[in-house]
C-alpha cells in the first residue's frame, strides 16, 4: 500500500482536505466532561461564563455598534477564524481575540494582551452569537499569493501537529489521534476539535483563548512554550480549525 | 482607611414564584479571582493574597446574612440560598469587601407577578 | 482529667482564631449529625472548583445562628461563615469550594441556644496531569 509511505504530515493535510470523518462522527470536547460539568455548563446560575458573556454584551453595544451595526451581521463572525490578513505586504493569521483587540487599537479602550478581561468578554459574546454554526474556515478567494500563503500556513500547522516536541517527545497526534477516551489522571483526552472556545478552565480559575490552551499543551508536554500570538500557534489553530470545519460550535465552555 | 470602591461582575437572579411569602432562591455569583496567595506566575513569583472577605445580603434594611469568606472559596464565588419574599416587595442588596478594605454593592428590585 | 477539663473550656471559645479546626478534634468532639445534610461529590476531578449542598434543619424548638464549612487539610481551614441575625429553623446553601488535598469537609451550625451540629462528608480530590505554566 504505498500510500503508507507518505509522511504522516502529508496524510493528514490529505484527509483534512477530503473531510474525513464527518461532523457526526467527530466528537466535541463537551462529550469528554463529567454529566457533573455538563450540567455547570447548561445552567447559566451555575456557569461562570454567563459573567463574562454579560460583560461582553455590555461592551459590544457601548463601543462595538458604532463600526458595526448590524449586530445580526456578526453572528457567524466567530465561525470564520483564523483569517489570512496582510499587514505591510506581509501575510498573517489572525484569530478572534487577535481581530478584536486589533479592532480596539482603534478606539479608546485598546487591549494589552489576547487574555485582556474586555478582550474575552467580547469573543464570549461573539461564541454565543454563533453557537450551533458550523465551523467554516475557508482559503482566502481575493488574491493567488494569499491562497499560497493560506495554504503554506495550513501546511505548517499539519506538521506541526505531527512533530514531536517538548521532554516528552510527544506530538499532538499521540493523544489527540492516538489515545482518545484515555485518562490523564483526572483528564479525559478528547480528539482536540476547538469547538468549545473561548473556554473557562478549571485549571485556570478563570475564562482563557485557545492560545493560552494551545500554549498550555505545549507546557503539558515540557516544551519550550511560544509566546501568546506566535505564528506557529495560529497555524496550528487553522489546522484544527479546518479540521473541524463542518462541526457546530458550542462554546464557550467549562474545561478542567 | 478610604472606602474605595470595588465593583465587580456580578449575576444577581432569583428562581421560584415571585409573590409575597413566597420561598424563593437567591442565586448569587461574583466576578472575583479569589487570589489565595499561595500561587506562583510562570516566573516564580508569587501572586499576592486578594480575596473577597465579607459579603452582607439586606432585604430592605433587614440584614438577611453576613457572610465571611476565606481563601477556600472557589474562584468567581457562587451561592445560592433560600429567601422568604416580604408581601411589601423591596429591593435585595448585596455588599461585598475585600481583604483590603475595598467595597462594592449591586441590588436587585423584587418585582411581583 | 484536668488536661481534659481545660481543653473542654477552650472549645467554648469561639473567636475563629482560638477554634481548633484540625480533623482530630473536631471528630473527637462527637457532634450531632441531626438535621444536617452534605452533598459532596465523593471525587473530584478538580481541586478549584468543587460543588458542595448543605442543608440543615434545626431540633424542634430551636433556630439555626450561623454555619461553618471547614476543610482541616486546607491551609486556611475556615472555607465560610454565614451569620443568620434572623435565626432560621431550616436553612440550605449551595457553593463551589476549594481543596487542598483529599479530606473530610465539615459543617457546622451553632444554634440559637449555643449547641452545635456537625456533620463530615469524605472527598477523594485528584486533578489533571498536565503542568499548565500559562
Amino acid at each position: 500500500m504505498r500510500v503508507w509511505r507518505l509522511p504522516l504530515s502529508a496524510l493528514l493535510t490529505l484527509f483534512v482536505v477530503l473531510g474525513v470523518g464527518n461532523a457526526q462522527t467527530r466528537q466535541s470536547g463537551l462529550l469528554f466532561l463529567t454529566p457533573q460539568l455538563q450540567a455547570m455548563q447548561r445552567d447559566p446560575d451555575t456557569n461562570p461564563i454567563s459573567l463574562w458573556r454579560d460583560q461582553g454584551q455590555a461592551l459590544w453595544s457601548a463601543q462595538c455598534t458604532g463600526c458595526h451595526p448590524k449586530t445580526e451581521a456578526m453572528k457567524d463572525v466567530a465561525t470564520h477564524y483564523p483569517k489570512l490578513v496582510a499587514i505591510n505586504g506581509m501575510h498573517q493569521l489572525r484569530n478572534l481575540e487577535d481581530q478584536i483587540n486589533a479592532c480596539r487599537q482603534r478606539t479608546e479602550h485598546p487591549a494589552k494582551s489576547l487574555e485582556d478581561a474586555d478582550t474575552l468578554s467580547l469573543s464570549t459574546w461573539l461564541h454565543t452569537q454563533a453557537q450551533g454554526l458550523p465551523v467554516d474556515v475557508q482559503p482566502p478567494t481575493n488574491a493567488p499569493e494569499a491562497l499560497v500563503a493560506w495554504q503554506a500556513a495550513l501546511t505548517q500547522g499539519t506538521q506541526r501537529y505531527a512533530t514531536r516536541l517538548g521532554r516528552m517527545n510527544l506530538a499532538c497526534v499521540h493523544c489527540h489521534d492516538g489515545k482518545v477516551g484515555t485518562q490523564l489522571r483526572a483528564e479525559v483526552i478528547s480528539p482536540a476539535h476547538p469547538t468549545g472556545f473561548p473556554i473557562y478552565r478549571l485549571n485556570w480559575q478563570t475564562l482563557g483563548s485557545i492560545d493560552r490552551r494551545l500554549r498550555a499543551c505545549y507546557s503539558g508536554v515540557q516544551a519550550q512554550v511560544p509566546a501568546p500570538g506566535s505564528a506557529e500557534l495560529r497555524q496550528l489553530e487553522l489546522y484544527l480549525k479546518v479540521r473541524a470545519n463542518g462541526m457546530p460550535l458550542d462554546g464557550p465552555s467549562i474545561r478542567r | 482607611m478610604a472606602n474605595t470602591s470595588l465593583q465587580i461582575p456580578v449575576r444577581l437572579t432569583l428562581a421560584g414564584p415571585m409573590r409575597a411569602h413566597s420561598d424563593v432562591e437567591v442565586r448569587l455569583m461574583l466576578g472575583h479571582d479569589m487570589e489565595t496567595g499561595f500561587r506562583h506566575d510562570s516566573s516564580g513569583v508569587r501572586v499576592p493574597k486578594n480575596i473577597l472577605e465579607t459579603l452582607t445580603v439586606k432585604l430592605n434594611q433587614t440584614l438577611i446574612f453576613e457572610a465571611t469568606l476565606g481563601t477556600g472559596m472557589s474562584a468567581n464565588p457562587m451561592l445560592f440560598f433560600p429567601l422568604t419574599l416580604p408581601p411589601e416587595g423591596g429591593t435585595l442588596v448585596v455588599t461585598w469587601m475585600d481583604d483590603q478594605g475595598r467595597s462594592g454593592s449591586t441590588r436587585k428590585l423584587l418585582v411581583y407577578e | 482529667m484536668q488536661l481534659a477539663a481545660i481543653s473542654a473550656s477552650l472549645c467554648v471559645t469561639k473567636s475563629a482564631q482560638a477554634e481548633d479546626l484540625t480533623q482530630a478534634h473536631l471528630k473527637s468532639r462527637g457532634l450531632s449529625e441531626q438535621g444536617m445534610t452534605i452533598d459532596l461529590p465523593p471525587l473530584s476531578d478538580n481541586s478549584n472548583a468543587i460543588p458542595l449542598q448543605l442543608a440543615i434543619q434545626a431540633p424542634p424548638g430551636r433556630r439555626i445562628q450561623s454555619f461553618d464549612i471547614v476543610a482541616p487539610e486546607n491551609p486556611n481551614p475556615l472555607i465560610l461563615r454565614l451569620k443568620l441575625p434572623q435565626p432560621q429553623a431550616r436553612y440550605r446553601l449551595s457553593t463551589r469550594i476549594r481543596l487542598a488535598m483529599t479530606q473530610e469537609v465539615w459543617v457546622i451550625a451553632t444554634l440559637d441556644d449555643g449547641q452545635q451540629l456537625g456533620k463530615a462528608a469524605p472527598i477523594i480530590v485528584t486533578a489533571t496531569a498536565c503542568f499548565d505554566e500559562t
